[in-house]
């Protein structure tokens, strides 16, 4: 069966059938936990079938969709992407446990704009077609626009139109730079198509891979966000509901970065070579930049989410370098990121049942009356700030190296996030937790089971990793390797760092001669 | 050789700790000791026994390494969760869980009115751990973890009384500094990966030499340096270590003396093979070492909080053993440090009997006559006191006269740090017995004291009695000119060490008894002999006095230097420039588009004679924009 | 000489005239309900012969009708509309006040766009223009007891006079350049002739831009929309933003398209400059539009910009893509206006944004289909709204006019803007102060054509494919003249 295809609809079907009205309560929590959990299911199941040591996607389904303008379904994964259908899985997963414990008003509308999300961002991160990709990065907007908008929190409003034009802003040049994709290598190759895996290794020219690399990556860099493309991210954190913020931080944050190495970087190698310091710089400085603005954020929520703009620089680092240690590494951060933000994010959530705001300095001396919440929170503070031995520690370590390895000072400089999110995630977790205790009711703050539900499964993950983090890394050298290899070239890497070949497409003697290029005229293939 | 046990020893204090802590309630008390000090003690007798099993190997099978599983393979690179077993690594378990079982016997009395008694165990066995990873790893990356959860440990331990600001703001600071030598390692191991391809310290020890230029092996050492200088509180990376007396006093002995602030001279000793390949760096770390067990001596001699002399003497101390290292005298450093956690956990555990005596109370102005209450913390003070000071016979003595000696053959370098070393051995001596004197001497504080000194029952007695013991007879397992157990045994790792000459050994000799005696008696002098006189001289020395009391105001320099304006950067950043900037962009872009709705809003005025203007404008232009095109 | 091809037409407009008599039968059920049933059955009636003649391409009077699969494909784009706007007409006070006018002028107009779909001569094209436009007039000016019904009618009708001599004018310079008035002599007379080569021929490109850009409300042509649309009674808006709109497009085909196509490069900029100016003007306009007519009729201009995209590629794929538009925005147009005209009868001003505060809650299905029209619109993937822009992008990247396509794209982040705030007024506003309740019921079927638009909005999606094989067939047709 199209296993792929399965996990994304499911939950589509799902949020569409709790859309009718009429839906009672219960039928929807057991609808939403039921699908969220088969498609979870489905996902481990894959997991565990990955060939591991395969470089291309497998598990592909490919479907004519309106093959007059070589539209088609095409899903599938490989070692990348696998890991970030269950990181949304599992995070959906458990946000949807939480959700039906304590529901919210118009639960019924939540669950269903939840799983559709969910079905976006699963969409999107196993399409293997651009305009597929198009599709499901856009289709995500509607889910989480009424998320924000119906359920969020003061400011909601303008939050929500922020989150919207900036979004589009960015995604719009993306459309019409996919487009110029297809007819562009059409003019190369002489076959229409929006298949990535087709379009990989187009010989374009270092101008035309430039501006089309241009054209997708405005896009990625305001969903990442990369400095200063982060306007949206504060409001949007702040005014979405807690659970919808975990979700935005920990799964949708993954989107623009999987972009870069999905798309981005194999597709246009001269371009990502020709933006890769500059994308690296914009990233060094979002490092810096988030930790200092998380150092003096005066909300705990503000303070995870520009951390995790500072954490995202990391990633766009490693990717950005070209090199498979650090692509490595980039891709188990996404996983870790995930894990922490959306455990901080929760702690963040349980500080606030017991508090009057979010204010980080009206707070203190909670852990005499919590004690088990501070242990909880202490581990996921060290995990925040990548303190050897933890998850995050293994990522970061293994980007910097790469990036050590072709950008010392860019990863000398990166190491001064290192010591800033010791200085903030410090500053959170001792002004909340330590010192005399006042203007918290520690009582109501305490871990309860539902908690522990949610929390435990994600603190497992963190302890899995850091002590085999083997298990994610081992599927990832292949297709990094040939995700970053044409950048390498482009890039003029030694060839002893270059693992996967890298095949022009078309090969050289077919690239047609100056008279004979094939009509541009023909949109079917 | 049984590698196994390495493994249990490892395991032990972390399966007690996570116990402990995942116990859901309270545990009873005894059975908190129980699963407390069973575990270390247990550590101990195997870690004896591994001991007694690799006596019994041939010197060069006694280097081990034992793996479990391959932690990650990424890129071409490869790491495996290993220990490595040699010498070294017992010496150093020997020690931890040696030194550590007697301070954690003590501390379930110490500790016995404390209301976290549960946690208090768990993070000391949890430190244990930490600890013994950091000597037992088989490549940087794990000795990069474990160095991290020292660190962390350390954290927990100085904040243990975490409702106390002080406390949480030092555990903060050891963290932070701590955190900077982390990232230093780090980049070197950064260098390590992709010079050698590989983290291991076998290969890359065998690597190094060609495959490592001057210069990075210089960056690599120098890095590794600045993450030992951090947890071994040297210059200028040592503000932390007096904070950290806000921890318990059984922690400050067990950590911030006896063990982990000693892991910076493992570590030199650990990746010598680096160092002697780094003339530059080895020069360094003695130098640094020198200048810091000389400033700490001089801080120490005004310091009226009985810990902070403690810890300054700490500070001192591992900086003989730094200089020692850094001059290639191995042998002497490790020497010392074994030493010194003797003597200083006996000093910390037997003033700690005074503190827990007084309720608490650790300033030396309200204290003096407790010779009489305390007899036993007295005596133990005074053997402490004997040999950190090194008077002759006492443990202190051999091994500081060890590293002095080595310094004096160590060229004209080696000579004037011998010098420092020499000065500074007379200045301990002086604030030791001022120590000793102001607090046990002399007459009782006015009003005398408040609670009366209670003795201390066995489990906080036996432990001070037995390191009493080791500390005065400790050292004679290496006598100069007489047989040298400790560089044998590490032979195997730190190869073969010149034994320091008949001259060296001379002079130092007579130079470091004068030295101590001139201390000792200007102590004597100034706090015993005459009660007024301390007076007086503080009045003429206060500008002095301050200095030294405010450490060289290292602390208030880092503070406007760095930490004020990277913090008033973030708040320029979050006050004006996020607002005005990042979010300016998108309201300019919006109100641009509105401006131009309300512009288009105008213009539709509802008559018809604009519409039909407006339309023939529009005829117009096209026609002139198609004239335009087809002439141009 | 095959008078047979043309029975559509002639269906249609027979079926007015009958409506006109119908509608004077004495008798309330007839007064009410004949015209309507005759027109409904005309209407499909004509339905079926359109589908009939599918496939066969007939030339009718020496080739000044082109019965050809493009025609049959804008006569069933003119009828849909014309049945939607029918049903949704009935009970409207308009239509019940004139009795067979009423359906009649919608029938009659109907016909003039199926003359202009099929025209292969300009004399026959303007004619079929001027009788949908005359029909139209009358049909703005309705209600006339509603003052801006009668603005309406008038202001369309000054307007209109102009944009027709402008358009005439354009065919006059046409006729002198190259002596005849059929689209396929003048092709042949225009064959091989250089860029720029034939000013009158610039001069007639010119005039007819701005002619036919103003029958299909483009910008700077566009003044009279908001105006018109706002006044004429709500179904005849309708009407007018989508059937006209399509006629508009068709003549664009046939003349520049199938006519012109020899010289291409003398008028895609122009066209394009129009698009452009039309995306950005209607969508920007938009954005303050508190009256859902006026949003509408401003956003119908963005719309044309998109439609003319296509046409400023001058390929087939661009026609392709703008006949595929048409029928995407054919179901848009009417889901939104449906749920207008239904809103309209249930309260006072339900033309309003603000009468629509918090209607999807308590209306789910029309809610749903709001959001559909509403997103759709806006071309939010994968929407057959998205589908239909994503070709059009296509054609124009394609044709090197990639700046028309970032124009378009980014048009459509503003109109984001108030389909959004439509959207969010209507399932997260709350009603205050509540309207006067009208009570007047909705128009029995109003609920099925509602529904009809927005289940085709989905399935242009889904069943792309085949749609997109009869568009560009049509399109193929439109060359082989």
């Amino acid at each position: 069966m199209p296993m792929v295809t399965a996990i994304i609809l499911l939950p589509l079907a799902a949020a569409l059938a709790l859309a009718i009205p009429g839906t009672s309560r219960p039928q929807a929590r057991m609808t939403a936990l039921l699908a969220a959990g088969l498609t979870l299911a489905m996902v481990i199941s894959l997991t565990v079938r990955l060939d591991r040591d395969a470089a291309g996607l497998q598990f592909v389904d490919r479907h004519s969709w309106v093959s007059e303008a070589g539209l088609q379904w095409a899903v599938g994964v490989d070692g990348i992407s696998i890991w970030l259908l269950l990181l949304t899985a599992g995070i959906f997963m458990l946000a949807l446990i939480a959700t039906a414990w304590r529901p919210p008003e118009r639960e019924v509308g939540f669950l269903a704009a939840m799983l559709a999300g969910e079905a976006s961002l699963l969409g999107l991160f196993a399409a293997a077609d651009l305009v597929i990709f198009y599709v499901f990065w856009e289709a995500m907007l509607v889910p989480f626009f009424f998320l924000i908008a119906i359920w969020g929190g003061e400011g909601r409003g303008p939050a929500t139109i922020k989150f919207i034009i900036y979004t589009m802003v960015g995604s719009v040049p993306m459309l019409v730079a996919i487009l110029a994709t297809a007819f562009v290598a059409q003019d190369i190759t002489g076959q229409f198509t929006f298949d990535i895996s087709e379009l990989r290794g187009v010989s374009f020219s270092e101008a035309e891979s430039t501006w089309l690399f241009a054209g997708f990556v405005l896009a990625f860099a305001i969903k990442l966000p990369i400095w200063p493309f982060h306007g949206w991210l504060p409001d949007a954190y702040r005014a979405a509901p807690l659970i919808v913020t975990a979700v935005l931080a920990a799964v949708m944050s993954k989107a623009g970065v999987y972009g870069l190495i999905r798309v981005g970087v194999p597709t246009f190698p001269d371009g990502a070579a020709n933006f890769a310091i500059v994308l690296s710089v914009l990233a060094l400085i979002g490092i810096v930049y988030g930790s200092l603005m998380a150092w003096r954020a005066p909300t705990m929520r503000m303070l995870v989410a520009y951390s995790s703009l500072a954490h995202l620089g990391f990633i766009v680092l490693g990717i950005m370098a070209f090199d498979i240690q650090a692509g490595q590494g980039a891709v188990l951060q996404m996983v870790n990121h995930g894990l922490v933000v959306a455990a901080a994010f929760v702690i963040v959530g349980l500080i606030n049942r017991g508090t009057a705001g979010d204010h980080i300095d009206r707070i203190g001396g909670i852990a005499s009356g919590a004690p088990r919440l501070a242990a909880v929170f202490l581990i996921v503070a060290l995990a925040a700030l990548a303190i050897p031995g933890s998850n995050s520690f293994v990522g970061e370590f293994f980007i910097l190296t790469g990036v050590f390895r072709h950008h010392l000072w860019l990863a000398v400089l990166a190491t001064i996030g290192i010591l800033l999110a010791a200085v903030y995630m410090l500053r959170l977790y001792q002004t909340a937790m330590n010192g005399p205790a006042f203007g918290a009711n520690a009582r109501a703050i305490e871990l309860r089971t539902l908690d522990y539900v949610v929390l435990s499964p994600l603190l497992a993950a963190m302890l899995a990793i850091a002590l085999w983090p083997a298990g994610i890394v081992g599927s990832t050298r292949a297709p990094v390797a040939k995700a970053v290899a044409p950048a390498q070239v482009a890039a003029e890497r030694p060839t002893d760092q270059i693992e996967a070949p890298v095949v022009p497409n078309p090969p050289p003697r077919a690239l047609p001669l100056p008279g004979d290029e094939p009509e541009v005229a023909e949109v079917s293939p | 050789m049984e590698p196994a046990l390495a493994w249990i020893v490892l395991g032990l204090p972390l399966l007690g700790a996570a116990t402990l802590a995942a116990w859901p309630t309270e545990p009873p008390r005894s059975m908190t000791r129980v699963l407390g000090v069973g575990p270390i003690a247990l550590g101990f007798l195997l870690s004896a026994w591994l001991y007694v099993q690799m006596l019994g190997e041939s010197s060069d099978d006694r280097l081990v390494v034992s793996r479990v599983w391959e932690w990650i393979e990424i890129g071409d690179l490869t790491i495996d969760v290993a220990l490595q077993i040699d010498p070294l690594s017992v010496m150093m378990m020997l020690i931890i869980t040696g030194v550590g079982s007697l301070i954690f016997l003590y501390s379930t009395e110490y500790m016995e009115h404390d209301r976290d008694y549960r946690r208090f165990f768990a993070e000391m066995g949890f430190f244990v751990f930490s600890m013994l990873l950091l000597v037992l790893a088989a490549n940087f990356l794990f000795l990069i973890v474990g160095w991290a959860l020292v660190g962390l440990a350390s954290y927990l331990l100085i904040g243990f009384y975490y409702e106390k600001p002080p406390a949480v703001a030092a555990a903060k600071k050891a963290f932070i500094i701590n955190v900077i030598g982390d990232i230093a390692m780090v980049i070197g191991a950064f260098i390590l990966i992709v010079e050698l391809g590989t983290l291991d310290y076998a290969l890359v020890f065998e690597a190094a030499p060609d495959g490592l230029s001057r210069g990075a092996v210089e960056a690599v050492t120098i890095l590794l340096f600045v993450g030992a200088a951090a947890k071994s509180a040297q210059v200028p990376l040592h503000t932390w270590l007096p904070d950290a007396m806000e921890g318990p006093t059984p922690v400050s002995a067990l950590i911030h003396a006896a063990t982990m602030v000693t892991a910076g001279v493992y570590l030199v000793v650990r990746t010598h093979e680096l160092y002697e390949l780094a003339p530059f760096a080895s020069d360094l770390v003695a130098i640094t070492g020198a200048v810091t067990l000389f400033l700490a001596a001089t801080i120490a001699m005004v310091q009226v909080d009985v810990k902070r002399v403690l810890a300054w003497s700490t500070v001192s101390q591992i900086g003989y053993m730094i200089m020692a290292a850094g001059l290639g005298a191995y042998g002497a450093a490790m020497f010392h440090l074994m030493t010194h956690a003797f003597f200083k956990a006996l000093l910390f555990l037997s003033i700690g009997i005074v503190i827990h005596g007084l309720a608490g109370e650790q300033s030396l102005d309200r204290m003096g006559g407790l010779g009489r209450h305390l007899k036993l913390a007295y005596v133990a003070t005074a053997i402490g006191v004997l040999a950190i000071s090194g008077v002759p016979g006492t443990s202190g003595f051999f091994s500081k006269d060890e590293i002095l000696a080595s310094a004096w053959d160590a060229g004209d370098l080696g000579r004037a740090l011998w010098v420092v070393g020499a000065l500074a051995a007379g200045i301990t001596a002086f604030y030791m017995f001022r120590l000793l004197l102001r607090t046990f001497y002399g007459p009782e504080p006015g009003g005398g004291y408040g609670v009366h000194p209670h003795r201390s029952r066995w489990p906080m007695t036996v432990p001070v009695a037995v390191l009493a013991v080791l500390s005065l007879f400790g050292g004679w397992i290496q006598v100069p000119s007489g047989w040298s157990w400790i560089t044998d045994w590490l032979e195997p790792v730190i190869g073969p060490e010149s034994i320091p000459g008949q001259q060296a050994e001379g002079v130092t000799l007579v130079a470091s008894i004068a030295v101590v005696a001139i201390g000792a008696g200007v102590a004597w002098w100034i706090f015993a002999a005459d009660p007024g006189r301390r007076s007086r001289l503080a009045g003429r020395f206060a500008a002095t006095r301050r200095l030294l009391e405010d450490g060289y105001r290292f602390d208030p320099v880092y503070q406007q230097a760095l930490v004020q304006p990277s913090r008033d950067l973030g708040d320029y950043l979050y006050g004006r420039f996020e607002p005005d900037f990042i979010q300016g962009m998108l309201k300019g872009a919006v109100s641009l588009v509105r401006g131009g709705a309300i512009a288009l809003r105008a213009a539709q005025d509802g008559l018809v004679r604009t519409y039909a203007f407006v339309m023939v404008a529009g005829v117009v232009s096209l026609g002139a924009l198609l004239a335009w095109v087809v002439t141009r | 000489m095959n008078l047979a091809a043309t029975t559509p037409i002639l269906i249609v407009a027979a079926a007015a005239t009958l409506a006109l008599g119908v509608g004077l039968v004495p008798g309330r059920a007839a007064e009410r309900y004949g015209p309507t049933a005759v027109a409904i059955i005309g209407l499909v009636a004509a339905a079926v012969m359109s589908l009939v003649f599918w496939g066969d391409r007939i030339e009718a009077f020496e080739g000044s009708l082109h019965i050809d699969r493009f025609s049959m494909l804008l006569n069933l784009i003119f009828i849909t509309a014309a049945l939607a706007v029918i049903i949704l007409s009935i009970r409207e006070p308009g239509a019940v006040a004139r009795r067979g006018e009423y359906a009649s002028l919608i029938l009659f107009s109907t016909a003039g766009m199926m003359l202009v779909g099929a025209a292969g001569d300009l004399i026959v094209l303007f004619v079929g223009i001027e009788i949908l436009s005359v029909s139209l007039y009358v049909l703005a000016a309705l209600e006339v007891w509603r003052e801006r019904s009668l603005e309406a009618g008038l202001k369309y009708l000054i307007m209109g006079a102009i944009g027709s001599s402008i358009l005439l004018y354009g065919f006059a310079l046409l006729y002198g350049a190259t002596g005849t008035t059929r689209l396929g002599e003048i092709a042949d007379a225009l064959n091989g002739s250089a860029l720029g080569g034939e000013p009158l021929v610039l001069g007639a490109v010119v005039l007819m831009v701005a002619g036919l850009g103003f029958k299909a409300s483009a910008a700077p042509f566009h003044m009279w929309t908001p105006d018109v649309y706002e006044g004429a009674p709500t179904p005849i808006t309708a009407f007018m933003s989508t059937a006209t709109k399509a006629a508009a497009l068709a003549a664009f085909l046939r003349i520049f398209t199938a006519g012109l196509a020899d010289i291409e490069a003398d008028w895609d900029l122009i066209i394009g400059v129009v698009a452009a100016a039309a995306i950005i003007v209607g969508n920007v306009a938009a954005l303050l539009q508190d009256n859902m007519k006026r949003l509408l009729a401003y956003s119908s201009v963005g719309q044309a910009g998109y439609l003319l995209i296509g046409v400023a590629a001058g390929s087939i794929q661009g026609a392709e893509a703008t006949l595929y538009y048409l029928l995407v925005y054919l179901a848009m147009t009417l889901a939104a206006f449906a749920i207008v005209i239904i809103r309209e009868r249930e309260v006072i001003d339900g033309d309003t944004v603000q009468a629509l505060a918090g209607y999807a809650r308590r209306r789910p299905v029309h809610g749903a289909v709001l959001t559909l029209a509403m997103l759709s619109l806006a071309g939010f993937p994968p929407l057959s709204g998205f589908l239909g822009k994503f070709l059009l992008f296509g054609s124009a990247v394609e044709a090197d006019m990639i700046w028309l396509a970032v124009i378009g794209a980014l048009g459509s982040i503003v109109s984001l803007g108030y389909y959004l705030r439509v959207l969010g007024v209507a399932w997260l506003g709350d009603r205050r102060p509540s309207p006067a309740e009208r009570g007047l019921e909705s128009p029995p079927l109003a609920g099925l054509v509602t529904v009809t638009s927005g289940l085709a909005i989905v399935a242009l999606t889904i069943a792309a494919s085949p749609v997109l094989d009869a568009c560009r067939s049509a399109a193929e047709s439109l060359l082989a003249a």
